[in-house]
């Protein structure tokens, strides 16, 4: 110990110069900020009539003002550079830092530049900088935004200069002008809450935080309903009262004690469509980089809360769209108003954005004939077969498909021999296509056999509320009808079977470390088998029965509808598998009538949905006057050699040209033509992977 | 998740997703302009003066 203490006093100066360190002045700590100038309004009056024209206009002259107080920095310098400290420094008023300043003043100021200069200002143009510039540092004197002294002695650097002493007072308050009810009059609105109730709340705009912001509430005196800033409440006839959420809102409320603008809603929506975030997620962004740096009173922002501007925002959104403003039951629950907005909005999972929509990805000019016609194998592939031949079909109808390739040769000798001119149809026809995909997305639903009713608690609960209500304290086994045992789902013979379920889904092993650790589909070697069922594409799904009802059932997938551009014409959740009926029946309500009907529709199990169509009777009482069904071209390649029914028909681009709807002729670099196709049947595949990122992140 | 908000939740995405792709689709028409320059990166050290 005394050998350090003899090194530090022989290194004593050492120590001053850390001490001397310490007392060199810093910069400002970030959030130090210079008040607003408090100068009396008279002396900036003179100062403006003084200095600018007559006719200078308020924004202007506000212009001008701000331009100052938003710049301290430059000040800074520019001062600095008026008053020299050391013999090569030259005093300059006017500093190439105010002339910087002045010529971003007259860009922006345009043509209003000229307002800056009284009528007995003659000036060149070459010299209006220098005018300009000169008006700017006499202004910043008279404002007291000038770090040095009368005798030249620097005050200290100006900091940033606080707007907070100007911020106006916030009120929300109903945007509408007049009573709107159809059938009342359009009567002034009276504000109707007392001033001893009028709601303090804190107020969002942007990303900046206002708090005790009052909440006014409007009333017709005729019709008695009521007006808010996002909602309007109107009494129907039989006493009940309807909440009317307005698509005009300016602020929303998404707390008791919270509202916010549509920026900040419109933030919450794009934030979880572009960077898939939950709300717990963003909840944390918005604190951490906005919340923080605001001084006040006002609390964090909650994960629930971010919920609430999703939907408030959402609700809108979708609404606008549809043209109408939604109407609900007065104070429900946000869970509710989901619900509802659902079965009102939500159109069975049509897309109202793509009604109507076209475009040149998602049509094609229709032919009659393919521009070029050649003797490939009708199973060639566009993209894949050129200059090779086709794996032959083997098994049955090998024949047959033998006989389809020799017919196409022959008939390519024909079309050679007599070139068919197509005429050009005054009545151009389009050729269009949809593309389906499913991806599987665990959603949970009633675990009662055929039973897809939403859960009676989504956290814990096996059965919707009907079925939680018919089975009541019954053992969750099936076919038990024991009393379950306090505290279990089983009565006591089937406790083994109970106690083996909580083992495997307690906290540790299911939701625990497991499920953070663990990719999709892994399988480690000291983890429970679990028997998943693999259902392959091109073979009927299975229907597996499970033996209790200890958790709830999850909906097998998601099924898109897209066009070839993107744009996604509806979805559908399907209960148990992706199987071709529950695809034909979602296409039929989908696409209802002939005239909907895409000529295409690629699906990767097309061959299995067509032999399904053509067995029940979908495809002559449906689908054979309008649409073709495709596959996509992984799945063609594969099965082409082993199914004749997916040779012969689904045919995804035939390299032949007997498609010529499904092919477009383009010329390569060196002038040759060349097939490619038509439309983008990949299209789905980036969905899908965004929409699993989406949902992993939210379930 | 309760599945009405999973609904919702899924619907509202779709909307917007299919909203975006419009929007991008009359952003080429109006502008010609491919939407992969938008996002090319350029190696800017951020200097202004060289």
């Amino acid at each position: 110990m005394l050998s350090i203490l003899c090194t530090i006093l022989s290194n004593c100066h050492v120590i001053w110069f850390i001490i001397a360190l310490f007392l060199i002045p810093r910069v400002a700590a970030q959030g130090e900020e210079t008040p607003f100038p408090d100068i009396p309004f008279k002396l900036f009056s003179s100062f403006v009539k003084e200095n600018f024209g007559s006719k200078i206009t308020l924004s202007q002259v506000l212009l001008v003002l701000f331009t100052i107080t938003d710049n301290p920095d430059l000040l800074n310098l520019h001062a600095r550079q008026q008053n020299p400290r050391f013999p090569d420094e030259r005093a300059s008023s006017d500093s190439g830092w105010i002339r910087g300043l002045a010529r971003a003043l007259q860009e922006k100021l345009g043509d209003g530049q000229k307002m800056l200069f009284k009528k007995a200002d003659t000036i060149d143009s070459g010299d209006q900088i220098t005018a300009i510039g000169e008006k700017l540092d006499g202004l910043a004197k008279a404002l007291k935004l000038y770090p040095y002294d009368n005798h030249g002695q620097f005050q200290g650097k100006l900091k940033p200069i606080s707007h907070a002493s100007i911020q106006p007072a916030q009120v929300v308050c109903p945007n509408a002008v007049v009573c709107e009810t159809i059938t009342c009059n359009p009567r002034s609105l009276v504000q109707i809450t007392k001033v001893r109730d009028i709601p303090r709340v804190t107020l969002i705009k942007g990303s900046i935080i206002h708090e005790n912001v009052p909440v006014l509430t409007g009333k017709c005196s005729q019709c008695k309903t009521i007006y808010l800033a996002d909602r309007e409440r109107v009494m129907e006839s039989d006493g009940r009262y309807t909440r009317v959420y307005l698509n005009s809102a300016k602020y929303l409320k998404i707390g008791q004690s919270l509202w916010v603008d549509r920026v900040f809603s419109n933030a919450v929506v794009n934030a979880m469509f572009s960077f898939h975030a939950s709300t717990s997620a963003y909840k944390e962004f918005w604190n951490n980089s906005f919340w923080n740096h605001q001084q006040g009173n006002s609390r964090k922002l909650s994960h629930r809360q971010v919920w609430q501007a999703f939907v408030q925002e959402s609700v809108r959104s979708i609404a606008s769209a549809s043209e109408i403003n939604l109407e609900l039951q007065d104070g429900l629950a946000i869970n509710d108003v989901t619900k509802q907005a659902y079965s009102i909005l939500g159109e069975n999972g049509l897309i109202r954005a793509a009604d109507q929509h076209t475009c040149q990805e998602c049509t094609q000019p229709y032919k009659k004939t393919a521009d070029i016609i050649t003797g490939d194998d009708p199973a060639a592939l566009v993209g894949m077969d050129e200059n090779r031949n086709v794996p032959a079909l083997v098994g049955e109808n090998a024949d047959l498909a033998a006989d389809a390739a020799e017919q196409a040769r022959e008939d390519a000798v024909h079309a050679a021999s007599n070139p068919d001119q197509e005429m050009a149809d005054p009545n151009v026809s389009y050729t269009t296509m949809a593309v389906v995909d499913g991806i599987v997305i665990s959603s949970q639903h009633c675990a009662y056999d055929d039973c897809t009713s939403e859960l009676a608690n989504s956290r814990g609960a096996a059965f919707c509320a009907y079925h939680e209500h018919l089975h009541g304290a019954k053992c969750r086994v099936k076919n038990c009808n024991v009393q379950k045992i306090a505290g279990t789902q089983a009565c006591e013979e089937h406790q083994g079977q109970w106690n083996k379920h909580v083992q495997r889904h307690k906290q540790q092993t299911q939701a625990g470390a497991r499920r953070m650790l663990q990719r999709q589909n892994q399988s480690l070697p000291w983890q429970p088998s679990i028997q998943h069922t693999h259902q392959p594409h091109d073979e009927a799904s299975v229907d597996i029965q499970r033996d209790n009802y200890f958790t709830p059932n999850r909906f097998y997938c998601v099924e898109t509808i897209c066009a070839p551009c993107g744009v996604v014409i509806a979805w559908a959740k399907f209960a148990k598998s992706e199987s071709p009926t529950n695809i034909l029946n979602f296409l039929e309500s989908v696409y209802s009538t002939e005239d909907s009907r895409p000529d295409y529709i690629c699906i990767d199990k097309a061959c299995l949905v067509l032999r399904t169509a053509i067995v029940n009777g979908d495809w002559d009482r449906v689908w054979k006057k309008t649409t073709r069904f495709i596959v996509d071209a992984y799945h063609y390649i594969n099965h082409r050699t082993t199914d004749y029914l997916c040779r012969k028909w689904c045919n995804p681009a035939p390299l032949n040209g007997s498609a010529p709807n499904l092919v477009i002729v383009d010329t390569d670099g060196e002038g040759n033509q060349y097939y490619k196709r038509a439309f983008n049947t990949q299209v789905l595949y980036l969905l899908c992977k965004v929409l699993k990122l989406l949902i992993m992140t939210l379930i | 998740m309760t599945t009405s908000n999973f609904n919702w939740f899924l619907h509202v995405m779709l909307f917007y997703h299919t909203r975006h792709v419009i929007e991008q689709q009359n952003i080429k028409k109006t502008s010609g302009i491919e939407e992969e320059k938008d996002e090319e990166d350029t190696e800017d050290t951020g200097d202004d003066i060289a």
